[in-house]
Order: C-alpha cells, then sequence, then structure tokens
C-alpha cells in the first residue's frame, strides 16, 4: 500500500511513521507513535532511557517489524530493498565484523551495497575518520573509540540518503566528533540522530523530536524549545521538564 | 558469601531447562546400570569414549580459560569478596557449564561398557577425575601462549590415546585393562592440575588474567578484497576463504568468545595432512577383517567409517559456527534482503565443506584404487552428506536463537537447553552417512531427500523476513 492510499501527506515526506504501536512480550515499547519527517530535515531524537528511541530507528532501519501502524521511507516500507538502499544505520554500541580488517569491513559492506567509487569512498573515510594507520588491523583489537569510528564509516559508506543514528558520537574523541559534526553538515542527507546529549542535537539537528514512554510529547524547532524560557535555562532542564511533565 | 556468589553465578549462567537435559542424559546413564548384563566392550562405544575424552581435554587445553560473563568481570572480580571465596563458585559453575556435559556424555558410553562389573567405581572415579582435569587444565592454562598449550595438547593426547599403543596406564586404559591402572596416572596428573587451577582463581591478578587472555598482533598478516565484487560474489568469497572461530572452550559446552579467524587453505592443509595419514595407514593396517559386508556386494571398511565418525561432521560444523556468531545484523541485513544474505551465506559455507572434504575423497577413491574394499562410501560423505548438514547446522543456528559474540573472552549467552537442538544436525549427518557407508544405493533415497530439504532451506524468503524480527528482538543485531 503507498503511502496516498494510507490517505498520509507525503508530498516530500522521506520518513513517515503513522499510529506505530510495538511491544515486547507484556512491554509496550511504542504506544502509537506518529513521525513526519521531511527530506532534507535534520531531527534529533530525545527522551529519557526506555522511551522508545531505539526502538524507533531500528523499525525505520527494517530490522524490527511494528505490530501495527504503517511506516514508510520514501513511499516504501522499512524491510524493501529500496528502503535498505537509502538509508544508512548505526546503532548503538554498534560491534562491526570482529573477524575482518577495518579496510575489509569497508570492502566487505561496500560490496554487498553495491556501492559505486567504493575506493575513493573507503579513502575518503579513513582519512576523515583517522582510520588510515588501522586499515590491516583486527577489527577486535580496536579500541572503542576507533570501532566506533569503523562503525560511522560503515554506516555510510553507501551515501545513503536518509541516516539513522543512534548515540553517533559515544566514544569519540572531540577532534573526532568535530570533524565528523563538520562532516555531516555538509552532507544533504536526512538525519535521525537518537542522542541524550543536548549540545549535539544543537550542533547536528535543527529539529527535535522528544519521545516519552512510546508516545511523541512535543516536537518542534531547537529555538521553539527556548521560547519562553528566560535566557539563561539550560535546554537540558527544558527537555527534562517536557519528559518528566509528559509521565 | 561463598554460596552467595555461587548462586549468583548459576542464575546468571544458566538456564533451568540447561540442568534438565544434562539430568536427563545422567538419568539415561543411570537406568542403564539396572539393567544389569554382561560387561562388553565394544569397538564403536570405545571409540566414542576416546573421541569425546580426547575432544573435550584438547579443546579445553588449547582454547580454554576461566569463562566469566562481562558483568561477572567488570562487577564480581574487583568486589570486595576475599578471593579464595571465589575459587570453588567460580570453578564449580565452570564444571557445570563444560564438565558435567562431558561427564553426561562419556557415563552413557562407560556405563554401557562396565555393565554389571564390580568395576564400574572405579571407571566412574577415573571418569570424574577426567572430567575434573579437562575444566581445570584450560583454568591452569589461562592467559598462557598457544606455544605452550599446543605441546602440552599433544602430551595430553598421547597419554588418553596411549593404551592403543600399549602404554597399560594411560587415561583411557580402563576400557581395556583393568581401571585400578589408569587411576595410576589420572589421579596425580588431575590433582595437580587442580591446583594450578585453583592458583589461578585465587591470585590477586585474576580479573587481568582473564581480560588478557589473548595476545594477538594488532594487523592482519594477510588481509582480502572485496571492492569490485558482486553482492553475492562478496559474500561467497567471504565465506569460502575465511573461517570464523566461535571457539568453545574449557570444553565444548563452555563458549567463551574468542574472535578468531582462520584462512581456508590452512584448513585445507591439514585436511590433505589427515588425507594422507589415512591413506598411509589403512593402506597398511588392511586385511580381511577390515572390509565388513553388509548387503549382496556391498558393505564397508571400518577405517573409512572411523574418519566419517571422526572426519565427516564436527570440524565442518565447527568451521560454519562462527559464520553466525560473528554475523552483523546491522550491517548485513539493513544491505540487503535478509533472506538473499542468509541464503548466500549457507550456500558459501556449504561449498567450504565440500571443499573441504576434497582430499579425503581424494584420499579414499585413491585406496579404492589400489584395491581396498568399502572405501568409496566415505566420498558422498564429504562431498553431499557434509555439506547438506553444514546447510541445515546454519539453517537451524539461525533459526534457533543464535548466540552473537560482541565482546571478547566473555561466555556471550546463557546456558540453556536449546542448545542442545543443535545436535540434531550431527543425529542426521550419522543417520545419512552411516546408511551410506553400509549400502551406497541408499543414495538414491537420500539424495532427493537432501535436495529437497536443500531447496526448502534455500527459498525461504519470507521466513528470514520475520525471523530477523525475532532475532533483533532477542538483542542480536
Amino acid at each position: 500500500m503507498s503511502g496516498n492510499e494510507a490517505g498520509l501527506n507525503f508530498s516530500n515526506a522521506c520518513i513517515t511513521a503513522k499510529e506505530v504501536w510495538k511491544k515486547y512480550g507484556p512491554n509496550e515499547a511504542l504506544k502509537g507513535l506518529s513521525l513526519n519527517i521531511q527530506c532534507g530535515d535534520r531531527v534529533a531524537l530525545i527522551g529519557p532511557n526506555g522511551a522508545g528511541k531505539s526502538t524507533t530507528l531500528k523499525i525505520l532501519a527494517g530490522l524490527l517489524k511494528q505490530d501495527s501502524g504503517e511506516v514508510l521511507i520514501r513511499g516504501h516500507e522499512p524491510n524493501t530493498l529500496e528502503a535498505k538502499k537509502m538509508i544508512g544505520y548505526l546503532p548503538e554500541d554498534a560491534s562491526p565484523y570482529l573477524t575482518l580488517s577495518v579496510r575489509e569491513n569497508l570492502e566487505y559492506i561496500g560490496a554487498i551495497r553495491e556501492t559505486t567509487n567504493l575506493a575513493e569512498r573507503i579513502d575518503m573515510l579513513l582519512d576523515l575518520l583517522e582510520l588510515r594507520d588501522y586499515e590491516k588491523s583486527r577489527t577486535s583489537r580496536l579500541s572503542r573509540g576507533n570501532r566506533q569510528k569503523l562503525a560511522l564509516a560503515l554506516a555510510i559508506i553507501h551515501e545513503p540518503e536518509i541516516i539513522l543514528m543512534d548515540e553517533p558520537l559515544n566514544y569519540l574523541d572531540i577532534p573526532t566528533q568535530e570533524r565528523v559534526i563538520s562532516f555531516l553538515m555538509k552532507s544533504r542527507a536526512t538525519f535521525l540522530v537518537s542522542t541524550h546529549i543536548m549540545s549535539i542535537a544543537e550542533r547536528l539537528t535543527s529539529k527535535c523530536i522528544i519521545i516519552s514512554a512510546g508516545l511523541k510529547v512535543w516536537e518542534g524547532t531547537i529555538p521553539d524549545l527556548r521560547k519562553g524560557e528566560p535566557v539563561d535555562t539550560p535546554i537540558e532542564s527544558i527537555v527534562a521538564r517536557l519528559m518528566t511533565n509528559a509521565v | 558469601m561463598l554460596y552467595k556468589v555461587l548462586k549468583l553465578l548459576i542464575k546468571t549462567r544458566f538456564s533451568p531447562s540447561f540442568f534438565v537435559m544434562i539430568f536427563l542424559l545422567i538419568f539415561y546413564s543411570i537406568i542403564s546400570l539396572v539393567d544389569g548384563g554382561q560387561r562388553n566392550i565394544s569397538l564403536i562405544g570405545s571409540i566414542y569414549f576416546g573421541f569425546i575424552i580426547t575432544v573435550f581435554i584438547t579443546i579445553s587445553i588449547i582454547l580454554g580459560g576461566v569463562s566469566v560473563t562481562k558483568s561477572d568481570q567488570e562487577f564480581l572480580l574487583v568486589s570486595a569478596i576475599k578471593r579464595r571465596d571465589m575459587v570453588l563458585p567460580l570453578f564449580f559453575a565452570q564444571f557445570l557449564a563444560s564438565g558435567l556435559l562431558m561427564l553426561a556424555a562419556a557415563l552413557v558410553a562407560i556405563v554401557e561398557l562396565y555393565r554389571g562389573s564390580p568395576l564400574l567405581i572405579i571407571a566412574l572415579v577415573d571418569v570424574v577425575l577426567l572430567t575434573l582435569f579437562s575444566v581445570s587444565s584450560g583454568i591452569a592454562l589461562s592467559d598462557r601462549p598457544l606455544y605452550m598449550r599446543i605441546p602440552i595438547a599433544a602430551l595430553s593426547v598421547l597419554w588418553i590415546l596411549s593404551p592403543y599403543l600399549g602404554f597399560r596406564y594411560g587415561a583411557i586404559s580402563f576400557l581395556a585393562t583393568d581401571p585400578y591402572y589408569s587411576l595410576i596416572t589420572v589421579l596425580p596428573v588431575t590433582v595437580l592440575s587442580l591446583v594450578g587451577a585453583a592458583l589461578v582463581l585465587s591470585g590477586e591478578n585474576l580479573p587481568f588474567r582473564v581480560s588478557g587472555m589473548r595476545r594477538q598482533a594488532r594487523d592482519f598478516r594477510k588481509t582480502s578484497t572485496y571492492a569490485g565484487l558482486s553482492p553475492a560474489i562478496a559474500i561467497i568469497k567471504l565465506g569460502i576463504t575465511q573461517v570464523s572461530i566461535a571457539s568453545r572452550s574449557s570444553s565444548l559446552g563452555n563458549i567463551r568468545a574468542t574472535a578468531r579467524r582462520v584462512q581456508f587453505t590452512t584448513f585445507l592443509y591439514a585436511f590433505t595432512i589427515a588425507a594422507i595419514l589415512y591413506a598411509v595407514v589403512v593402506a597398511k593396517l588392511n586385511s580381511s577383517d577390515s572390509y565388513i559386508p553388509i548387503f549382496s556386494g556391498f558393505g564397508f571398511n571400518i577405517y573409512a567409517l572411523i574418519l566419517v565418525l571422526y572426519g565427516g561432521s564436527a570440524p565442518q560444523m565447527m568451521m560454519s559456527s562462527g559464520a553466525m556468531a560473528y554475523e552483523r545484523a546491522w550491517l548485513s541485513l539493513t544491505s540487503m534482503e535478509p533472506g538473499r544474505y542468509i541464503n548466500t551465506l549457507i550456500i558459501s559455507k556449504m561449498l567450504q565443506a565440500a571443499l573441504a572434504g576434497i582430499p579425503l575423497s581424494a584420499a579414499n577413491i585413491a585406496l579404492h584404487f589400489i584395491g581396498i574394499k568399502g572405501t568409496l562410501g566415505a566420498i558422498p560423505v564429504f562431498e553431499i552428506v557434509s555439506p547438506f548438514t553444514v546447510g541445515v547446522y546454519l539453517f537451524m543456528a539461525f533459526s534457533v536463537r543464535p548466540y552473537q559474540m560482541k565482546d571478547e573472552n566473555y561466555i556471550p549467552a546463557r546456558f540453556s537447553a536449546t542448545q542442545f537442538i543443535m545436535v540434531f544436525p550431527l543425529f542426521m549427518f550419522y543417520g545419512i552417512a552411516f546408511s551410506t557407508m553400509f549400502y551406497l544405493p541408499s543414495l538414491i533415497a537420500t539424495v532427493p531427500l537432501m535436495a529437497l530439504v536443500t531447496a526448502l532451506i534455500l527459498t525461504r524468503q519470507r521466513y528470514w523476513e520475520r525471523r530477523v524480527n525475532k532475532m533483533v528482538e532477542a538483542g542480536f543485531i
């Protein structure tokens, strides 16, 4: 069923979720979550632990199937090949293939994603993430930070149009964080980034969706969050209040 | 405190279903005890027993270590509990995971061998001590390098199998002689090994020994390239040329992750050496007794049967097990359709199993042409039945809640009864392999059956889409 048949407005929507429910056994992770993210948008997905952020990203990446509701990636269901080609997904605490080297990981995933200009793309990512010295290294021997760099490179190796990232800057040192932020900001991709760190949300995204207990509780731009608040109020306090009030 | 630690370890490492399975196995052995009868050492029974003991102890020595979970290392081992209070719980928990399984597997054979004999108790003491040796030797050698472990493992194998060379005090000489003779060496060796294990477990540097067990170079000496390959060729190249070892150390039942890979060519060399040794030994030992006729004009060679028993399934399944444990759903299954990816992966491992069997098949062809009867049946076993078994094994491994190795040196999953389901492909292998060995024309029936099952496995596109959901829900990411 296409988006139009479902009665949704997908004019320029990259990610659309309507009334999505997901249960793990008796626990409801998502309780009718709806999202509508336009192409080119950079959106932070914020919420307390257990709010359903990671579940949302896994459903959008096609790794989990919602119990009910509809999810579309530019009009395609997430588990279709068309959607998979558009998406780059980075889970939290991502672990690449431990028995491959850094370069083998990139070449292997690049090959199965049928990436064009793979060699150039790998070279660019190795330099950007300062992994050049580790090309032949066993992934199992990498530090947690370098493993995260490799995971990030693997998520974007095929120049995805839509990037789903769960705490992407975890474990990265500050200079690498700066390079990654700068690189992502230059990209034309649509982002949905799950994070707890508001400073990252502010720098990497322009919009913000706050979810709590499986429901969307607030949506808007980051300047909107500050509206009506004293200038010196930390943004974390504002977000915390929104989350608490929602519960 | 000792009891509390033990309770914690048991609760966090084992599901009740694991113990149910183990006790069912032991119960079967006890039931066999009351059956009466005479002492009956069958050839197959003693081969089975020798095989179990040799494999468990060798794997324990080469890959063994202190088996702990990540939480154990990060919280339990650094907590303010006296180290000596942890020795027994840690050892006992490890024994429950691996030793008990070995004991259950070995008891079935030993009770059968000593049924009705007054020497059963001594034989049982021998077996229990060997089980303790298996667990404790792995712990005692915790962070020792491989070059030290391999000679110790070789010595142990020699000790275990020495009765076949005429040494009456060998570890399993009770299969042929008085079990008191075995006890003379088994008791001191086990005590020594237990002391070594106790020293490791009571040492203040235990947390470092757990995390620092591996000493590998940072870089691979040899790497492969996948750039420019189509998706299917990339998967098949990786699947065939690399063997990821998802080691189950400290004996087969105890899973501790080590991210190792071995080039397939190394395995091929090992299989080639094994094939040459096999051919030479069979050619030398061949006699009229070694050929056992079954039906009109058909029969098997006892040595070819032993080869199939030892080398037809376990190595191939070991070579495939890492394909599941090291898989990454967030990378592969978001890159292409899950069904297409998993099917191609399964095909690559089936091809790898068929390639690995070529030297052993060639050895059997050579033996046939020099006039040794009953060896041809081993060829379809290695070239058809083994790859088929690998296909079924991987299908089941991905279907039955698979465990995933994300951190090294730790137990990656709780022990539960579901792991015993993976014995099913092994039984299936023996059923088809032995029917092929005993009566070659049985292939007329089994080949179409295997082709049908393989086709069913490789056409489950929608099944894998649903399955991925379950795998990811269970934490396979």
